[in-house]
């Protein structure tokens, strides 16, 4: 039973508003701050600029994507989005040639031309608009495993430097790592469905987990309102943290007030 | 009007006003903003459609146009074109539970489907067989950890070994579980500041407005 009640506020969702709200006034406040906090390194987004200059080397192509986005925009494809304009950028400084296949659900048909978009301005704002192809960004299929396979057919047609897997992707991520790992690429994955990180950890050179790929866009800019607004991210670890080291006491001298709290 | 729409200022005004209409309606017990955000689904369910037509007439325009450029791969883009039209038509025929309409399902996408899926399994094991080395003892923890759940699973050892398939589950219930549950907590926070972020205008990259 929650402990208060607040027309008009649903039961049960006040604190969980207030989490939210204070969520955002803290990232708000954070931004605002101009101070470039520290932040780990990120080894798989470190990496990103050696497998695009590894490519360049080699006279190969890069292959990037940003996920089968089977929700449409989650923020699992934002964050992909993201990786992707990053990647291809530099890809355009480096006049490396950028593959991004796309498709793998219903959902990508509206993905497909902001990625477009996206890889088009990255081009454009390099001044390299003449080497920009959309025929390089292939629609493979609406179907999950169709679109597994023909990515698997591209890394073995074009054999590239590096591949970058980044966004929402579900069982057929394994066999795409794993053949971008047979080709003799840098292979750069984030994976998503919880099941598929230590499968990925396995058949990838680099992998990002959890909230590195979410965090990706701030991290990729170095610029310190986006990089100070990650800091919400490690305070709302501690609240959590604290309030499971609290709930594991009281419950065990027989307190539910957590649980009654949270519940509120 | 077209250049107003195409404005990033325009875009990130109405992914704000839709956020915290669809986040208020969970929150807040107010019959007005429900209505509202139903609608407001509806209108994007309708946007969605739109774009699947969208989809096909660009899809058919650019299979083509490589179709005739004998592009690489051209056939491969005939066919594409080819079966969309025979899927609709014979999906606007008969209806879309009728036998013809899910042949195509039945008898070709399903079992290859499945073939992958099932070919997933030599994948993982190639990739585990590289990876799964004890180089070090985090390493060889987790190695332990592996056989210990992969040995609890195959049905021989329930005969052989049975306290391996209670220390299987004890594995995934107790330590995988706990680690699933911070991947899900520290994604969603994660989320959430990447949505601040959008609002704000400091990731306008993955809304299409610019490189990076």
């Amino acid at each position: 039973m929650p402990l208060v009640e607040i027309w008009p506020i649903q039961s049960g969702k006040i604190v969980g508003l207030v989490l939210l709200a204070m969520m955002f006034v803290i990232t708000l406040y954070l931004m605002s701050g101009g101070k470039k906090p520290y932040v780990r390194r990120v080894p798989g987004l470190d990496a990103m600029e050696d497998a695009v200059g590894r490519s360049t080397e080699m006279g190969k192509p890069v292959v990037a994507s940003y996920g089968w986005a089977f929700q449409g925009f989650d923020y699992w494809t934002v964050a992909g989005l993201t990786i992707l304009s990053h990647v291809a950028k530099l890809c355009a400084k480096t006049n490396t040639r950028l593959l991004v296949p796309t498709g793998g659900s219903e959902g990508s048909y509206i993905v497909r031309p902001v990625a477009v978009e996206i890889v088009k301005n990255a081009y454009e704002a390099e001044g390299k608009s003449d080497m920009f192809n959309e025929n390089d960004l292939p629609f493979l299929s609406g179907s999950q495993f169709a679109m597994g396979t023909g990515y698997a057919g591209m890394l073995l047609s074009y054999r590239p430097g590096s591949m970058i897997m980044a966004g929402s992707s579900a069982a057929d991520a394994m066999m795409i790592a794993e053949v971008s790992n047979q080709v003799g690429a840098i292979t750069i994955t984030a994976p998503t469905y919880i099941g598929n990180v230590a499968a990925l950890a396995c058949a990838s050179d680099y992998v990002m987990i959890g909230e590195e790929a979410v965090a990706a866009g701030a991290y990729l800019s170095q610029e310190p309102a986006q990089l100070a607004s990650i800091r919400t991210q490690d305070i709302y670890k501690f609240i959590g943290i604290g309030l499971i080291l609290i709930g594991w006491v009281l419950t065990a001298v027989g307190s539910n007030l957590i649980q009654q709290i949270m519940g509120t | 009007m077209a250049q107003l729409l195409r404005r990033k200022e325009t875009s990130l005004i109405l992914i704000g006003l839709s956020f915290f209409i669809v986040t208020g309606v969970y929150f807040f017990d107010i019959p007005a903003l429900n209505n509202f955000s139903n609608n407001l689904v509806l209108m994007v369910s309708v946007l969605n459609a739109m774009s699947i037509l969208l989809a096909l007439y660009s899809q058919t325009r650019r299979s083509l146009l490589l179709t005739r450029q004998k592009a690489h791969g051209w056939p491969y883009q005939l066919y594409l074109v080819i079966t969309i039209y025979i899927m609709a038509a014979l999906g606007f025929i008969y209806g879309q539970s009728s036998q013809q309409f899910m042949w195509f399902q039945y008898a070709i996408l399903n079992p290859t489907g499945s073939v992958i899926y099932s070919v997933l399994a030599f994948y993982m094991a190639s990739a585990c067989a590289r990876a799964f080395r004890a180089r070090s003892p985090q390493a060889a923890m987790l190695l332990i950890s592996g056989i210990i759940v992969l040995m609890g699973q195959a049905p021989l050892t329930g005969v052989f070994a049975p306290f391996l398939g209670t220390a299987g589950t004890y594995l995934t219930s107790s330590f995988a579980m706990a680690a699933s549950r911070v991947f899900t907590m520290s994604v969603t926070v994660g989320a959430v500041v990447l949505g601040v972020r959008i609002i704000t205008g400091k990731e306008s990259a993955a809304i299409g407005f610019e490189g990076g």
